[in-house]
C-alpha cells in the first residue's frame, strides 16, 4: 500500500477504535434491552475476590459490550444481513418462513427414561390434586395446550427438525396416564388441529396462541365442564364479543429475536364481552388493577402477549360479586394469561396462580384450602409436559 | 483477554496505542516499558493470581540466560540450562498434565488419587517454549543473554504473542527490542493483518464452528455419512481460520508497535503432502520441535531405527503439547506415522501424480487428522470414523444439505480464503501495466474492503459478547 493509502487507513482505523469508547462514555446509560428482554450489565464492583479471580476484568468486557454505542443498531444489522443478504433459513435460532416464525430445534436422541419419569411425576401430581379436589366435592380439569411449534410442526422446512416425534410421544404418554387415572382433561391440540382454520388461533410470531385461540380454549373448557358436571354455562361466542386489534405493531417471542425486522401484519387482539360483567381485580394480594389488558405506554411501543393480564403474575383474584355462580381456580404458566381475560366471565370468583412467581412457599393445596373453588383447572403446554417445572405441584 | 473482544479493540488497544505513541520515539526504553506494562495488564486480565507465575518465569529464565551465556565455565552454563529446562518443563507438566497422569494412574492401578484441578495459566504452552528457546539459544551461543531484565520481560510477555503465539525466537526479536522503527506503511500493514485476522475469526471460523459443534455433538445413531463429512469439513475450516486468524491479529498488532513476527501459516490446505502440510501449519511450533528436539536427537542423520524413533518422539510430544488427553497423543502419532510412510515409501511417487490428486490425498488425511484432534474421546474418534465411512446406518435427514445451503456464503469465502488467491491478485496488480488503475485498486480498493470487513466483524462481535479461540486451552 502506498504511503497515502497507509495514512488514510491508519486514520480511519484509529478514529474507529477511539470513537467507540468516547461515544459509549458520552451516551445515556441504558439499563434494559427491550429486544433481548434483559437487564443490561452493571459496571462491575471492585472487590478483592473478583479482582484475583479475574471476574472483575471480564465483567468490564460484558459491561462494555452491553453498553457499546449503537449496539442495538449493530445487532439489528446482524439480523438484517442474515435475513436479507445471506437469506438464511435460521437466524438467531429462529426459523424464518414466509408465513411464520418457528424455533430452530437441534435433533437429539430422545431420552425416554427422563421423559417417562417426568411425565409420570406430572401424572402423579395431577392425580393427587384430583383426589384432593374430589374430596372437596369439586371438579378438576387438566387443559393441555400445544405450543405454537407443536401445532405447526408440519410447517417446519423439510431439512429442519420439527420435534414432532417428541411432541407426539409426550402427548400420548401424558394423556394415556391421565386416562388410566380417570383424570378429566382437554387436549387442545386435538381441538385446534380438527379446525380447518386452525392457523387463526395461534400467533405466527410468538410461541403462544392468540386471543381467538384463548376464546376457543375458554369455550372448549366450559363445554367439557358442562359434560362432566351438572352445571350449565352461558358460553360466550365470537359474536358475543367486541374483538379489536390493538393499534400498535405486534411483537412476539420469535420476532423479538429478529429485532422485529420480520415483515408481518399480525396484530394483537383484545376482546370485551358485549354484555359486561363488572369486576375487581387484585394482583398478588396488593395491587388493584382496573382492566384485564395492559396497553403499551408510548407511541413507539409494541403490542405483545404481555397485553393479556399485564404478563405473568403470581396470583390474581378477579371478583364479580355474583355469589350464585361458582368459583374457579386456574393455575399454569403464561399459557393461562390470555385465557384469564375471559374465564372470569362465568364465575363469581376466579383465582389465577402461576407458581413460577409465588415465592412464599405456598402450594396448590394451600390455595385450595383457602378458596375452596368449585372448579380447579391446570393449564400446561406440551413443551413442559416432560420437564420438571414449578407449576407441577 | 482475547483480541476479538470489545474490551480489547475499544479500550485496551486504543489506550496502549495512545500511551505508546505519546512518548517520543527517541525514548525507546520508555516505550518498551509502556508495552511491558500493557502486557502485564493484558495477562492479569485473566486473573492476577497467575501473574506471579509469569513473572517468576521471567526471573528464572533471566538468571538462567545470564549464567548460560556467561564465561563461568561449562559446568555453570550447563547447570543453568538444566535448571531452566527443568523449571519450564516442570511448570508446564505441573499445571497442564498433573491431572492427566493422575487419571491414568488411577485407571491403571485402581487407586483413587484425588485430582488436583489446577487452574491452567493462560499461554503456558507458548511462553514456556519461548523461554526454553531463549535459554537454549544463549547456551548454544546463537544469541547473547539479555542483561536488561525489562527487555527480557518484554520479550517473554509481549502481549500480541503471549497467549497463543507465534512462538517467537529471541534471535528474531532481539534487534527489534532496541532498534525497531514504526512507519506509516508498517502501521497500516498491521491494521490490515489485524482486520483480516478479525474477519477470519468472527466471520468464518465462528460460523464453521456452529456446524462443527453441532455435528460433533450429534449422537452416533443420528450421524449420517454426509453429515459427518460436512462436520469434519467445517471443523477443518474452523480450526484454520480460528488459529490463523489469531496469528494474523498477533502479527498485525505486533506491527502496530513496530515488531515483525515470523509467519505462522502458509496456506496449509494447498499442501500436496503431509510433509508439505507441516511446513505450512503452525510453523513456529514445528520449527521449534525441529530445532530443539528433532535435531538434538540426531534428526535424519542417524540410523534408520533412530530416525524413526526421533520422528515418533517429536510427534508424540507435538500431540501431547496440544492437550492433556489421549486423542491429542493419537493425533500426534498419526501424523508421525504418515510422515514416515511418506518419507520412506510414497513421497517420490506422490510427487509424480497430477497436482489435483496430491491435494486430494493431503486434504483427505489432514481432515481425518482433525477428526482425531476434535473428538472428545477415543470412542468418539471411532464413532466419527465409522460415520465417515457410512457405517452408522443413520439415514440422511437433510441436515447435511441444510448446513451447506445455510452457510454457503461462509463456505465459499472460506474455501477461497484458504488459497493464496488474494496474494495472486495482489501480485497481478503489482505487475499490471496500468499502474494508475492498479494503484487505485490496490490502495483504495483495499481500504474499502478492509473497512467492510472491520464493520462486519464488529457487527458479528457484538452478536456475541464473548469469543474464545480454539487454541486457548493450550
Amino acid at each position: 500500500m502506498k504511503k497515502s493509502g497507509s495514512i488514510v487507513l491508519s486514520i480511519l482505523f484509529l478514529l474507529a477504535i477511539f470513537f467507540v469508547p468516547i461515544c459509549t462514555k458520552l451516551q445515556a446509560n441504558a439499563t434494559y434491552s427491550f429486544f433481548e428482554n434483559r437487564t443490561l450489565a452493571n459496571a462491575p464492583v471492585l472487590n478483592l475476590q473478583s479482582l484475583l479471580s479475574g471476574e472483575y476484568f471480564s465483567s468490564w468486557n460484558t459491561y462494555l459490550a452491553d453498553h457499546m454505542c449503537y449496539r442495538e443498531k449493530l445487532l439489528a444489522n446482524y439480523i438484517s444481513i442474515n435475513m436479507n443478504v445471506l437469506k438464511k433459513t435460521v437466524v438467531n435460532d429462529t426459523v424464518v418462513q414466509n408465513d411464520m416464525l418457528l424455533p430452530y430445534y437441534v435433533q437429539t436422541v430422545l431420552d425416554y427414561n427422563t421423559i417417562n419419569n417426568n411425565i409420570g411425576n406430572l401424572a402423579d401430581s395431577l392425580d393427587n390434586v384430583n383426589d384432593y379436589v374430589e374430596k372437596m366435592g369439586s371438579t378438576f380439569l387438566f387443559v393441555g395446550m400445544p405450543e405454537q411449534s407443536s401445532l405447526f410442526a408440519d410447517k417446519q422446512p423439510n431439512d429442519c427438525y420439527s420435534k414432532k416425534d417428541y411432541f407426539d410421544y409426550v402427548e400420548k404418554s401424558l394423556f394415556d396416564q391421565l386416562d388410566s387415572r380417570s383424570i378429566d382433561y382437554v387436549d387442545m391440540k386435538k381441538v385446534f388441529s380438527g379446525c380447518d382454520d386452525y392457523q387463526k388461533y395461534y400467533s405466527t410470531i410468538d410461541h403462544h396462541y392468540n386471543y381467538y385461540g384463548a376464546l376457543k380454549t375458554y369455550q372448549t373448557i366450559l363445554e367439557k365442564l358442562e359434560a362432566i358436571t351438572a352445571d350449565k354455562f352461558d358460553i360466550l361466542q365470537e359474536n358475543d364479543m367486541d374483538i379489536s386489534a390493538v393499534n400498535y405493531p405486534a411483537v412476539g417471542s420469535r420476532s423479538i429475536k429478529l429485532y422485529n425486522l420480520y415483515p408481518t401484519d399480525e396484530k394483537v387482539y383484545i376482546g370485551y364481552p358485549k354484555v359486561k360483567v363488572p369486576f375487581t381485580r387484585v394482583d398478588n394480594d396488593k395491587d388493584e388493577v382496573d382492566d384485564l389488558f395492559t396497553m403499551p405506554y408510548y407511541s413507539t411501543s409494541y403490542a405483545s402477549y404481555t397485553i393479556y393480564m399485564g404478563g405473568d403474575k403470581g396470583k390474581t383474584v378477579i371478583s364479580t360479586n355474583r355469589p350464585d355462580k361458582p368459583t374457579v381456580l386456574i393455575w399454569g404458566d403464561s399459557f393461562t394469561n390470555a385465557l384469564e381475560t375471559i374465564m372470569y366471565y362465568n364465575f363469581d370468583k376466579a383465582i389465577y396462580l402461576d407458581f413460577r412467581h409465588i415465592t412464599d412457599g405456598s402450594t396448590i393445596y394451600d390455595y385450595l384450602d383457602e378458596y375452596k373453588p368449585h372448579i380447579v383447572i391446570c393449564v400446561s403446554n406440551d413443551t413442559v409436559y416432560a420437564v420438571q417445572n414449578d407449576n407441577v405441584p | 483477554m482475547v483480541f476479538s473482544s470489545v474490551i480489547f479493540l475499544f479500550l485496551f488497544l486504543p489506550a496502549t496505542i495512545a500511551a505508546y505513541y505519546i512518548i517520543p520515539s527517541r525514548l525507546r526504553k520508555l516505550r518498551n516499558l509502556v508495552l511491558l506494562g500493557a502486557s502485564i495488564v493484558f495477562y492479569a486480565y485473566g486473573g492476577p493470581k497467575l501473574l506471579p507465575l509469569l513473572l517468576l518465569s521471567v526471573l528464572i529464565n533471566y538468571f538462567a540466560g545470564i549464567l548460560a551465556g556467561s564465561d563461568k565455565g561449562n559446568t555453570v552454563r550447563k547447570a543453568s540450562l538444566i535448571i531452566s529446562v527443568l523449571f519450564n518443563i516442570g511448570m508446564l507438566f505441573y499445571y497442564k498434565y498433573t491431572d492427566f497422569f493422575i487419571t491414568n494412574i488411577n485407571g491403571l492401578t485402581g487407586l483413587d488419587i484425588a485430582l488436583k484441578s489446577i487452574a491452567l495459566p493462560l499461554g503456558i504452552s507458548f511462553f514456556t517454549f519461548q523461554n526454553l528457546s531463549y535459554v537454549i539459544d544463549v547456551y548454544r551461543g546463537r544469541v547473547s543473554a539479555q542483561k536488561n531484565h525489562f527487555e527480557l520481560a518484554l520479550y517473554i510477555t509481549l502481549f500480541p504473542k503471549l497467549l497463543l503465539g507465534p512462538i517467537v525466537r529471541y534471535q528474531a526479536i532481539e534487534p527489534q527490542l532496541s532498534a525497531r522503527k514504526s512507519t506509516p506503511e508498517l502501521f497500516a500493514d498491521g491494521i490490515c493483518r489485524l482486520i483480516i485476522g478479525l474477519g477470519k475469526k468472527l466471520l468464518i471460523a465462528n460460523s464453521m464452528g456452529i456446524i462443527a459443534d453441532r455435528v460433533f455433538s450429534t449422537d452416533f445413531s443420528l450421524l449420517s455419512c454426509g453429515l459427518s463429512w460436512v462436520g469434519v469439513a467445517a471443523y477443518t475450516l474452523q480450526i484454520y481460520f480460528d488459529f490463523s486468524g489469531y496469528s494474523d491479529m498477533a502479527i498485525g498488532i505486533g506491527k502496530l508497535f513496530g515488531f515483525e513476527f515470523t509467519e505462522n501459516f502458509n496456506y496449509p490446505y494447498i499442501a500436496r503432502s503431509i510433509t508439505d502440510f507441516w511446513r505450512r501449519w503452525h510453523i513456529s511450533l514445528s520449527t521449534w520441535f525441529r530445532d530443539y528436539v528433532y535435531i538434538p536427537l540426531g534428526g535424519n542423520r542417524a540410523t534408520k531405527i533412530k530416525h524413526i524413533r526421533n520422528i515418533m518422539i517429536v510427534w508424540l510430544l507435538t500431540g501431547f503439547w496440544h492437550g492433556a488427553a489421549w486423542n491429542f497423543i493419537v493425533w500426534g502419532l498419526y501424523f508421525g506415522i504418515l510422515l514416515l510412510i511418506e518419507k520412506y515409501f510414497i513421497l517420490k511417487k506422490l510427487e509424480k501424480l497430477p497436482a489435483f490428486f496430491q491435494h486430494l490425498y493431503a486434504i483427505f488425511f489432514i481432515m481425518l487428522g482433525w477428526v482425531i484432534f476434535r473428538s472428545d474421546s477415543i470412542a468418539q474418534i471411532w464413532d466419527m470414523l465409522r460415520a465417515l465411512l457410512g457405517l452408522s446406518h443413520a439415514t440422511d435427514n437433510g441436515q447435511a444439505l441444510f448446513y451447506i445451503k445455510e452457510y454457503k456464503a461462509e463456505l465459499f469465502v472460506a474455501v477461497l480464503a484458504s488459497t493464496p488467491l488474494a496474494k495472486f491478485i495482489g501480485n497481478r496488480l503489482e505487475l499490471s501495466t496500468r499502474k494508475k488503475a492498479a494503484g487505485i485498486i490496490k490502495n483504495y480498493g483495499a481500504i474499502i474492503f478492509l473497512s467492510c470487513v472491520f464493520l462486519l466483524s464488529i457487527v458479528y462481535l457484538i452478536k456475541s459478547t464473548y469469543n474464545s479461540f480454539l487454541y486457548f486451552k493450550f
